[in-house]
């Protein structure tokens, strides 16, 4: 099943939208879907994060945004399976 | 506050517990889980609507978000191991279920905007939590004013020493096992939370040791010495544990609150 928009819309990166590290503002975290829908990534000016879509599933951990922040969009990797 | 990498770690045992394929079997086919009776208790209480957008939080094998999405607009199952997603991902297509959606997600830091879901659930899973208070603030800020709670967990009776043997108890069972609170302790964080307790309900279960200990592969070892830490109950425990020895094997009871609240 792809991931359907109107429930991408509701996404957020959670570093952003989240606790003690949420930005300023009513709505934080907002996400940007790219590479063919394989990949969303943070809007926030100083996040960066990037989290991958795996099998339909996108992985919205704090500990998988990190690993990809500021990765140039056009070098991310295809996001592989959601069990390794 | 608990440091960060000791949150991650506390995790990654979550992940490490869940993960394994017999553990993911034995979540998705244990009767606790999919038939239990605190399942039955959160569709007597929450009468939902075919509008409605529903967040299951820690969905495991995803009984809870299988047993709404029939009557609901949209349910999103969430879960920090993703063997476990998957096994909820598969049993929704199984049921034939083409409502539920799934993410790999946090409890304590939910990627959700604000006041997006009209009921959120969350069944017995809230023991794994080292920052519980944070997720019942995430609770109640992803629900919709006015939206609702549907809650269950295991609880302990509010004797300090008791409640620490018994949680030592628990987690000599399951690594990952991180608190189990008593009542009015869950009513005062849910209040602080902002979510307001409207009815609660208490449910007793009975386990047969060897399967309770056969679904996180307890050792030979670990299994005497939790046999041997029963034996040995406090006083203010025998009335909840309530153990009874028969043909060679040990039952015993654990005590699980339904807590429906409201934001």
């Amino acid at each position: 099943m792809a991931v359907s928009m109107d429930l991408l819309e509701i996404l957020r990166c959670p570093y952003c939208v989240s606790g003690e590290t949420r930005k300023e503002g009513d709505d934080p975290g907002q996400l940007n879907l790219v590479n063919d829908g394989r990949w969303l990534v943070c809007t926030e000016p100083d996040c960066g994060r990037e989290y991958p879509v795996k099998e339909d599933i996108p992985v919205m951990l704090i500990e998988e945004g990190d690993k990809w922040q500021d990765t140039p969009v056009e070098t991310l990797p295809e996001p592989g399976k959601l069990i390794d | 506050m608990m440091q960060r990498r000791q949150r991650v770690d506390n995790k990654k045992t979550v992940q490490q517990q869940f993960g394994g394929q017999q553990t993911i079997h034995g979540y998705a086919t244990s009767t606790v889980h999919a038939h239990g009776q605190s399942l039955q208790r959160l569709a007597c209480f929450i009468q939902p609507q075919p509008t409605w957008y529903v967040l299951d939080v820690a969905t495991g094998a995803g009984h809870t978000a299988h047993l709404f999405a029939p009557r609901v607009s949209q349910v999103i199952a969430t879960d920090i191991t993703p063997g476990m997603l998957a096994k909820a991902a598969e049993l929704a297509a199984r049921l034939g279920l083409t409502n539920v959606q799934t993410r790999l997600a946090d409890a304590e830091s939910l990627p959700f905007d604000d006041n997006t879901f009209d009921l959120l659930t969350c069944r017995l899973a809230f023991h794994h939590f080292p920052q519980s208070q944070q997720v019942l603030a995430e609770f109640a800020r992803v629900l919709k004013s006015g939206g609702t709670l549907g809650f269950t967990d295991n609880i302990v009776v509010p004797d300090k020493k008791a409640a620490a043997y018994y949680n030592a108890y628990e987690r000599l069972r399951d690594p990952s096992h991180h608190w189990v609170y008593p009542l009015p302790r869950l009513r005062k964080m849910m209040a602080a939370a902002g979510l307001t307790v409207i009815t609660i309900d208490q449910l007793s279960k009975e386990f047969e040791f060897h399967k309770w200990a056969d679904r996180q592969n307890v050792s030979p070892a670990n299994r005497e010495k939790l046999l041997l830490l029963m034996r040995n109950i406090p006083a203010a425990l025998k009335l909840l544990f309530a153990p009874r020895w028969e043909d060679d094997t040990m039952y015993f009871n654990l005590w699980e609150a339904v807590i429906i609240a409201q934001k």
